[in-house]
């Protein structure tokens, strides 16, 4: 793999390859008994998002004013939200897993917009990356369910009122739903950034290719396919947040 | 605020019990009114309700095929893994489909909800009583 930069640069033909952003370059190769742990461009954009929400969640608390600077209110600002979401979805009790949802909200939000930063990796576009963030929230809340009911937890997965040989088909419907759960989580997630992300190449690819002519009606769709590309960023990391707060209340309260 | 005799150790600006009570009844009054004004002056916008309608549906959608190919995959792995070659794969992805449906149905049902709460013309909480002493 020639490693040139994740733009879209001629990949040999006349059209830019629109997948050719999504590709995963080793920057420092790691080989971690026999399993390969390179540190790639998808772990160091991961790294920045991290350090994009640390370092902006720190420095905008650190005036700890009363009267909020600007910084300071929009850290307030998601802070409320995400509190709000967990105490309108899981109740006061939720608030212990606050943390979790908050962390997991900020940090598919830093991703999902940095991704639409130009030359930039979106780490969200790689179904594994979601599917391993959705594996942690459905492992989690299982858990979660086994610790506060114990064994009963299994009634989550029988129908209440239903005569005892329809059970033997009810109880894999409800086991087959549940676990959809972390394979829609994930795939909502991962579909939406890629197909986003790809649909704006391509369209790239048609300003080019249309020359000074009839380049600007493609490029005209693609300035408002960026703004919707933003909404969608953010709303997915709402729609992950929010879903993972529904999987958590089931979990603590056992209702579907 | 009137001094009544009971206050006399009171120091000065600081509130009686009733005092306290009346502020709070106007305070949840306030509340009340002002919820009343916001829900008729911001009804559910069209558009509002269109994005969260697809939002549903997008949500359906996705969860009723996923729940498809889920119970198809785990029919093709107990197949391989017992050596059944079709027939648990057709059982669990007609199971499958059946899971389909009850996450569209309970997403429905969810929907539903909402859309009652919606329609009841809710006021807003009212106005909390921020006091630290009680």
């Amino acid at each position: 793999m020639a490693s040139t930069e994740h733009g879209g640069e001629q990949s040999g033909g006349s059209m830019p390859d629109p997948m050719h952003q999504f590709e995963i370059d080793r920057i420092i190769p790691i080989n971690f008994f026999g399993l390969d742990a390179s540190f790639t461009n998808s772990s160091k954009w991961m790294l920045i998002a991290l350090l994009v929400v640390a370092g902006f969640l720190i420095l905008s608390m650190r005036g700890r004013s009363l009267v909020p600077t600007r910084a300071q209110s929009v850290a307030e600002l998601a802070y409320e939200f995400i509190a709000n979401m967990v105490r309108d979805n899981v109740g006061t009790e939720g608030m212990k897993y606050f943390p979790f949802v908050f962390t997991l909200f900020m940090f598919i939000l830093a991703c999902n917009m940095l991704g639409m930063v130009p030359y930039s990796f979106t780490v969200t576009s790689h179904i594994i990356v979601t599917f391993g963030l959705a594996a942690v929230v459905f492992i989690g809340v299982t858990v979660i369910g086994f610790i506060r009911h114990g064994v009963g937890f299994l009634k989550f997965f029988v129908p209440s009122g239903v005569p005892a040989p329809m059970l033997a088909l009810l109880v894999p419907i409800e086991l087959i739903s549940y676990l959809t759960r972390p394979v829609s989580l994930s795939v909502r997630l991962f579909a939406n950034m890629m197909a986003g992300h790809t649909m704006l190449k391509v369209f790239g690819g048609f300003v080019v290719a249309l020359g000074f002519l009839g380049g600007w009606a493609p490029l005209a769709f693609m300035v408002a396919f960026t703004g919707l590309e933003v909404l969608v960023a953010f709303l997915q990391a709402y729609v992950f947040a929010v879903l993972t707060c529904i999987y958590l209340n089931d979990a603590m309260h056992m209702h579907h | 605020m009137t001094k009544s005799a009971g206050d006399k150790g009171k120091r000065p600006g600081e509130l009686s019990s009733e005092d306290r009570t009346h502020l709070k009844r106007r305070l949840s009054g306030l509340g009340e009114r002002l919820g009343k004004v916001r829900s008729r002056d911001r009804p559910a916008s069209d558009e509002n309700q269109r994005g969260r309608g697809i939002g549903y549906a997008l949500r359906m959608s996705l969860d009723m095929v996923l729940a498809v190919v889920v119970g198809g995959a785990i029919g093709w792995f107990l197949d391989r893994w017992l050596g059944t070659a079709p027939v648990l794969l057709l059982l669990f992805g007609v199971l499958g489909v059946a899971a389909g449906f009850l996450n569209v149905a309970r997403t429905y049902r969810e929907m539903a909800a909402e859309a009652r709460e919606a329609s009841k013309g809710h006021t807003a909480k009212s106005v909390p009583f921020d006091d630290d002493e009680d």
